[in-house]
């Protein structure tokens, strides 16, 4: 009963997750634009803001358009720019960028610019040419002081008809109409609310703009399919180096008659805890993969023969195994050194109690009572740690990733964060949160099945 | 005192006293018989001739090029500056001096740190406290309560992301319709019936829900819809880290309301005020500073983690994590991952062992 009601929670939370990312989606308001239009084939210069489909489009894919408009009267969001078809109102808004002179809005300007520079823009040439010398120039400079400078320059030579008040005037008219609006949210529950919309997206897969990669205009699925196998590959074989290592280390500790030496490497574990992962990884990349220094594992894992095809094949990764020896090393470290003290800590504490002392009478051998049956015990006390390291490691797999450039899953993470790629985001969160949910759920049922039955079982025994 | 609060206490002098430290612009200029202090702001001075100044010990900023000790010079390199403007840590790339560097990202590291735990100390205590009263009594909504509390939450949520206004008008407005709520259970309290929400669950829920998305992932994902920025992050950071907290606090409550101390004081006739000043908060205090440091502790590991990746504060600000990025795309430059890296393990493992001092045993934490 109680594990039904761990999988109902379950459900529950994973359904506020997604309308968690849906009302996010809701309140980022231009990006899925853009992907609606690509998917759909409509040009970029075709429509207009004030074009219908625009607004049919708003109102499908739960967009306010409301908060679109006041958007860009006040430049919250400066890259809403992006979806304005007519140069007219992109000059203005280049304009506007400037005069505010931030260096991030110039910067977000800059970017779409680039994006926009193979486009044909309808303006005079002696204005494409004032935009190829800018971006020329914005490439060759990395410097932000620079780069506002000569936004600057060019904002003094853009001729003012270009500029339409017309469109400040339009935007303004509409905000002072329909003020109040953005101070409510809009939500259709009819029969085709966008909710449901947004989640049969997600369902018929492929149709609809959420189930693809914005960047990759593929569905999400089969973007994710092999970062997730290398990832899990990587999870699984760290996870079977912690727990091996740090049983061998806790109980030969554990045995060990000399105290002070005991006490000496509590200590350092205690210290090596508080050093966090990446540290470990650029050291062990300082020294094991440096060419100056002992290059003796590859550092760079796009290079191993697993990631260089589509399919992965068992030839593939018995071949790359030099690979996954620095990334392991990396991910295991902090666990490993958690897991030994914990383990050493309920050796004590199993050690102490009756069926030692009297396997201890009975003359077995002291490594054996270690092995044999303490460790069991000790192992299902912490069960906590073993069932919750799968997720942990999941996550902590993106830090290892980015610094071994391994195309898993924490680095698509980090490429779709960047890119704002939101659908293949939502689809990481829901997975990863999938995921530790269940072994939350896992977790209980083995607390309740099996701990409790030898548990009741040592009870009728005394 | 300890050594752990020693190294805690030098790292926040150094934090407190950064711009004094390593900066580019003197500490004390007497410039034609006036004197000034120039590194209080941000404006350009020019110094003739004849002026007097005390530059501080590293006369860098963090992040300020030196081009003509760029690329990579290591601590031992000879450099071309004369001895008391030496880079003692070496430069990197673009001939940013390394202790600069490292101060600048202490005083990062402990501003991001301490509001942040702060922030988790707060919801974790409200809600861990609130999940174990609930049957008590003590928190109870009554049902207008309960029908206004939607729409206010959402009126709030649309002000905080779709109105361009201060912040500190939302923060009012938030707080006001909060108060509005209190007041109007209040009233109806004497009057009417109230429904006794299961606070208990929700809670447990939320604790489930939040446990459940990875720290990391959840911060960089957020970081990348949002704007970047060190209010984010130590916002990001102190909502994602109270779960722990309001579990031990609950449990400790727990503990505490079975006591007979806690009977005797409800027999006595005292207020709630006056059981939470006077029993429950001194009886919370170990708990309490044991839980802040540790959380204290994970939200500079996470903000180094941040900055590894290139998601934690704005380019231009120097922090540990952003050093040891720059160490690892370069082979040789040893000194750019050990410093940072020894100052950040040092910070945490101060904290640990506060935590650890405070805990006393009685929670495997």
């Amino acid at each position: 009963m109680r594990i039904i009601s761990k999988i109902v929670l379950v459900v529950t939370s994973l359904i506020v997750v997604i309308a968690f990312s849906f009302s996010l989606i809701r309140y980022q308001s231009n990006r899925p634009l853009q992907a609606v239009t690509a998917n759909n084939n409509f040009s970029q210069h075709a429509i207009s803001v004030y074009d219908p489909s625009y607004l049919k489009l708003y109102h499908q894919y739960g967009l306010d358009l409301h908060s679109f408009y006041f958007s860009i009267s006040n430049l919250a969001l400066p890259n809403s720019f992006n979806y304005l078809p007519a140069c007219n109102e992109k000059d203005f808004l280049i304009y506007w960028s400037c005069k505010t002179g931030s260096p991030e809005t110039i910067y977000k300007v800059y970017q779409s610019l680039i994006q926009f520079h193979n486009e044909e823009w309808r303006i005079p040439p002696s204005q494409v040419l004032n935009l190829q010398r800018l971006s020329n120039g914005l490439i060759s400079t990395n410097n932000i002081d620079s780069l506002n400078n000569y936004y600057r320059q060019y904002a003094e030579n853009l001729p003012r008809e270009s500029l339409t008040f017309k469109a400040i005037a339009s935007v303004n008219t509409i905000n002072a109409s329909g003020a109040w609006k953005q101070w409510v949210p809009t939500f259709h529950l009819h029969a085709t609310n966008q909710f449901g919309l947004w989640l049969s997206d997600w369902w018929n897969n492929g149709n609809g703009i959420y189930a693809r990669s914005w960047m990759s205009k593929n569905t999400v699925d089969s973007v994710i399919k092999k970062p997730l196998i290398i990832t899990l590959i990587i999870t699984i074989i760290t996870i079977i180096v912690i727990v091996f290592y740090s049983i061998v280390i806790a109980a030969e500790l554990f045995l060990n008659k000399e105290k002070r030496i005991v006490d000496y490497t509590l200590n350092v574990l205690q210290f090596l805890y508080s050093i966090p992962a990446f540290f470990i990884g650029a050291i062990l990349v300082f020294i094991f993969a440096n060419p100056y220094q002992l290059q003796l594992f590859p550092a760079n894992f796009s290079f191993a023969p697993i990631s260089e095809n589509d399919s992965i094949t068992i030839f593939a990764l018995l071949k790359s195994w030099k690979y996954f020896i620095l990334p392991v090393v990396t991910l295991s470290f902090g666990a490993v050194v958690f897991f030994t003290l914990m383990l050493y800590r309920s050796f004590e504490e199993e050690y102490a109690k009756n069926y030692v002392l009297s396997a201890k009478m009975m003359g077995v051998n002291n490594r054996t009572i270690v092995y044999k049956y303490v460790l069991k015990n000790a192992l299902y006390s912490s069960s906590t740690f073993l069932f919750l390291l799968f997720p942990a490691l999941l996550s902590g797999a993106v830090i290892v990733e980015q610094m071994f450039s391994i195309a898993g899953i924490g680095n698509l993470l980090i490429t779709a964060a960047r890119s704002q790629d939101v659908p293949i985001l939502i689809y990481l969160f829901g997975l990863i949160g999938l995921v530790t949910a269940l072994c939350f759920v896992a977790l209980d049922y083995f607390q309740q099945k099996i701990v409790g039955r030898l548990l009741s079982k040592k009870e009728e025994k005394e | 005192m300890k050594w752990g609060y020693k190294i805690i206490l030098f790292f926040t002098l150094i934090a407190v006293m950064a711009p004094l430290l390593s900066n580019d612009k003197p500490i004390l200029l007497i410039s034609n018989g006036n004197l000034s202090f120039p590194f209080m702001n941000n404006e350009q001075i020019k110094i003739g001739e004849n002026d007097f100044y005390i530059m501080p010990l590293i006369p860098y900023r963090a992040g300020a090029s030196d081009f003509n000790n760029a690329d990579f010079k290591s601590p031992f390199d000879s450099q071309d500056n004369s001895m008391f403007n030496r880079h003692w840590l070496g430069t990197t790339l673009r001939g940013c001096d390394v202790l600069a560097g490292v101060i600048s990202g202490a005083r990062f590291a402990l501003i991001v740190g301490f509001c942040s735990a702060l922030i988790s100390l707060i919801i974790g205590l409200l809600l861990g406290a609130g999940s174990a009263f609930s049957n008590t009594g003590l928190m109870r909504l009554s049902w207008l309560q309960l029908l206004l509390l939607f729409p206010l939450l959402l009126f709030d949520f649309n002000v905080l992301f779709n109105v361009q206004a201060s912040l500190i008008f939302k923060v009012l407005l938030f707080l006001v319709s909060i108060f509005f709520l209190f007041f109007i259970g209040r009233l109806k309290n004497k009057s009417t019936a109230s429904v006794k929400l299961n606070f208990e669950n929700f809670e447990s829920q939320l604790t489930i829900l939040f446990s459940s998305i990875p720290r990391l992932f959840f911060i960089v994902a957020i970081m990348g819809i949002f704007h970047q920025g060190i209010l984010t992050l130590i916002l990001l950071l102190g909502i994602t880290g109270w779960m722990e907290i309001a579990r031990v606090v609950r449990a400790e409550i727990y503990k505490i309301k079975s006591m007979d101390f806690y009977a005797a004081a409800k027999l006595s006739g005292a207020s709630w005020m006056r059981i939470t000043l006077k029993q429950l908060l001194p009886n919370l205090k170990p708990l309490m500073m044991a839980v802040f440091a540790f959380s204290f502790a994970g939200a500079i590991m996470s903000e180094a983690s941040l900055s590894f990746l290139g998601f934690g504060l704005a380019a231009d600000q120097v922090t540990w994590g952003s050093l040891i990025l720059e160490g690892k795309e370069s082979f040789h430059a040893w000194w750019l991952i050990l410093f940072p890296g020894i100052c950040l393990s040092l910070c945490l493992h101060a904290l640990f062992s506060i935590a650890r001092s405070w805990n006393n045993d009685n929670y495997s934490l």
